[in-house]
């Protein structure tokens, strides 16, 4: 229906703390008890599409919001639930409620904590029999000091992990959608500096699909599907250029230009990595897009195509509602906008999912119209189906070197009529 | 505010197999002359949607009984549309509030009444006891939101009654809903699971919905192939068995199927409903 592959589930403790007890009981671990034991497990501390308030870490705990209310876990209680739902892979527990506005004291608490979290977690890790066959992420903090997630890091390449989560970025929610690599990239590059190249990297939250694409560039290996979950919550579908194959650029934009070729081919690993790129030009290209956060679509190289802006959006580069706005336009349509009540088309073409074999662009309106729980349903399928063919893109641009290719056609403005 | 015509149209529109004409009904507990003047009414409307239709040679329209629990208005109800050409009936007016036992006797009166060679349709019913009953009574077809509304609400149909999966003895019942039930749900989640998201998740509509939905399938599907294998009373006695455990039948399934010569098992004295 969405996918015939095998993925991979993202678990927060948070959503399924309130069944510990019922799993402890089953003894399978929480994959089986959902019934979704053929699906590899991830657990994280929080839900990416939830905001996670402030200030509700100590020095001894972390806090999470269940279904029965907040919970103080430290990390004998987090290891507990972890030795419960016998996840493949999760994420030591960790201090990230860290933002660009933390002091540096507050960004220096997150980094010890998280530490010392590590450790006991570790510890635990290593006792365990039921995680013998489990992976243990640590987490990268630091804030946005620079030099806070380098001895973040360093600290972590010296332990035993089996790889990393880039964390305290943001506090989670749709909010990060709004984020642009320009607002993180210089932490993120200082995350990764002292990471060894062939560990796992994670990093969660609901970017939006041109920065997952910068971050994918910078060296990050996975994502979470929150961002579906908070485009189909508002009624949207996506419908951006999800790959490089219905390419409709003039042939004369250039593509593979910049002539970065892999430093080293065995540092690719099969599927998800990226290369150092230090002798990229797109950095330049990127301070182009962001100079002016008015243009909606990329200025080609050869200004063959003339940037158009898309009717009446931003107004200021700092009115970050607006901003939020052109951003959704530009990856979506809104079903619930009267002007599909009558549009018999597909939600996308060039999407093969159940959703656009099946239905129109004006059922799901009506659906969301009338409130049936089909129509989230529906949005859903399309939504999860076109996120995971992007990351298929994502990949074999990877490897066939067209990445720029693929940013083109993300960032292209897509006609919605 | 829609006419006989206006409903017909808008049917046409959708293109239903079976229609429905539009019907003026009233509450079972209304007495005096409303009931009479509804009861006409729905007659004259029949004529009027009858005429407004489009498509008779696609789409079967049937008309409603009404007259509430008048046994004199209901045989006058049934009379008047038995005299127009159509493919099948609808029995209405009888899923509301009334009494069990007055319910009983006018779908009984009714389908004695209604032609045995096209299909009787009772509107709203129902609770997996009033099928079994009704279909002894000669009802042929069904329709009730109560397995959805009731999944939406955490419950879930079996053999016995309904389990509330919001209770918490359901929290570490690792069986799926029902051992023999072969619907999507029952394959996959267990009782425990389903106890941690009803209410809660959108998806335990859904998940309760096919098991009830299928549930309700299985029932029917099983009234029929006792029905073809010559053996529907003892099928009836074998699921009032299962349902009512204690052998305390309510008295109105009591003297309903006996109006059609099914004996109950009965071991236990009778429980007044």
């Amino acid at each position: 229906m969405v996918s015939k592959e095998q993925h991979a589930l993202h678990i927060p403790i948070s959503t399924v703390a309130h069944c510990h007890e019922a799993v402890v009981a089953f003894g399978k671990g929480i994959a089986d008890f959902i019934g979704l034991k053929e699906y590899l497990t991830f657990c994280s501390i929080h839900d990416p599409a939830a905001v996670t308030p402030h200030g509700f870490n100590e020095r001894d705990t972390v806090s999470i919001w269940s279904r029965t209310g907040r919970k103080q876990l430290d990390p004998d209680k987090y290891m507990d639930m972890i030795e419960a739902f016998q996840p493949d892979m999760y994420q030591s527990l960790c201090d990230g409620d860290t933002n660009p506005t933390s002091s540096k004291k507050r960004v220096q608490k997150s980094i010890n904590r998280s530490i010392a979290f590590l450790e006991k977690c570790l510890e635990r890790h290593e006792k365990s029999e039921v995680l013998k066959e489990s992976a243990i992420l640590g987490a990268v903090e630091g804030g946005y000091s620079i030099e806070g997630r380098e001895d973040s890091a360093k600290y972590l390449a010296n332990s035993s992990v089996f790889g990393y989560v880039i964390d305290g970025l943001h506090s989670n929610g749709p909010d990060v959608e709004q984020l642009t690599i320009e607002d993180v990239k210089p932490v993120l590059e200082a995350s990764l500096k002292h990471l060894p190249n062939d560990k796992f990297r994670v990093l969660q939250g609901c970017w939006n699909p041109e920065t997952v694409l910068s971050m994918v560039e910078l060296g990050m290996d996975a994502f979470d599907s929150s961002y579906v979950y908070t485009v189909t919550e508002r009624g949207g579908a996506l419908i951006f250029q999800n790959s490089i194959k219905n390419l409709d650029i003039p042939s004369t934009a250039t593509d593979v230009s910049y002539g970065a070729e892999p430093k080293d081919g065995s540092n690719l690993k099969p599927d998800t990595s990226i290369y150092a790129q230090s002798s990229y030009e797109i950095p330049e290209k990127k301070k182009r897009i962001t100079d002016d956060k008015q243009v909606t679509s990329v200025v080609e190289e050869d200004k063959s195509v003339e940037s158009e802006t898309q009717g009446p959006i931003v107004e200021s580069p700092e009115d970050t509602k607006s901003q939020t706005t052109s951003l959704n336009r530009k990856y979506e349509i809104s079903l619930a906008d009267k002007k599909y009540a009558e549009d018999f088309t597909p939600l996308s073409r060039s999407c093969s999912c159940l959703t656009c074999k099946k239905h129109t662009r004006a059922y799901i309106h009506h659906l969301l119209q009338t409130r049936e729980l089909l129509g989230p349903v529906l949005l859903t399928i399309h939504n999860l189906h076109y996120y995971m063919e992007f990351f298929k893109g994502i990949r074999e641009a990877l490897k066939s070197n067209t990445l720029d290719s693929l940013r083109k056609c993300v960032s292209e403005e897509k006609d919605t009529s | 505010m829609l006419t006989p015509e206006r409903s017909i149209e808008i049917q046409n529109a959708i293109g239903a197999d079976i229609i429905m004409q539009l019907d003026d009904v009233v509450r079972t507990t209304t007495v005096g002359p409303r009931v009479e003047e509804a009861m006409h009414r729905t007659t004259r409307w029949l004529d009027r949607c009858l005429k407004a239709h489009q498509n008779a040679d696609t789409q079967n329209i049937f008309p409603i009984v009404q007259g509430g629990l008048n046994v004199a208005l209901r045989s006058e109800s049934a009379k008047q549309l038995m005299q127009r050409e159509v493919p099948g009936f609808a029995i209405g007016g009888l899923s509301g509030g009334e009494s069990k036992n007055d319910f009983w006797k006018m779908v009984h009166l009714t389908t004695d009444l209604l032609p045995e060679d096209k299909p009787r349709y009772l509107m709203g019913v129902g609770f997996a006891p009033d099928l079994v009953v009704c279909s002894a009574l000669g009802v042929d077809m069904f329709d009730c939101v109560f397995p959805t509304r009731t999944a939406r609400f955490g419950c879930a149909l079996i053999h016995s009654g309904q389990l509330n999966l919001k209770q918490k003895i359901y929290a570490k019942d690792f069986q799926p809903i029902d051992e023999e039930c072969e619907c999507s749900t029952c394959k996959r989640y267990t009782r425990a699971y389903l106890h941690t998201i009803v209410t809660n998740e959108t998806v335990s509509c859904h998940l309760l919905s096919v098991h009830n939905i299928s549930y309700q399938l299985r029932l029917m599907k099983s009234i029929r192939k006792s029905i073809e294998q010559q053996c529907f009373p003892e099928f009836v006695r074998k699921f009032m068995a299962n349902m009512y455990a204690s052998k305390e039948y309510p008295q109105w399934i009591v003297d309903a199927l006996l109006a059609v010569n099914i004996h109950l098992d009965l071991a236990a004295p009778i429980a007044e409903k």
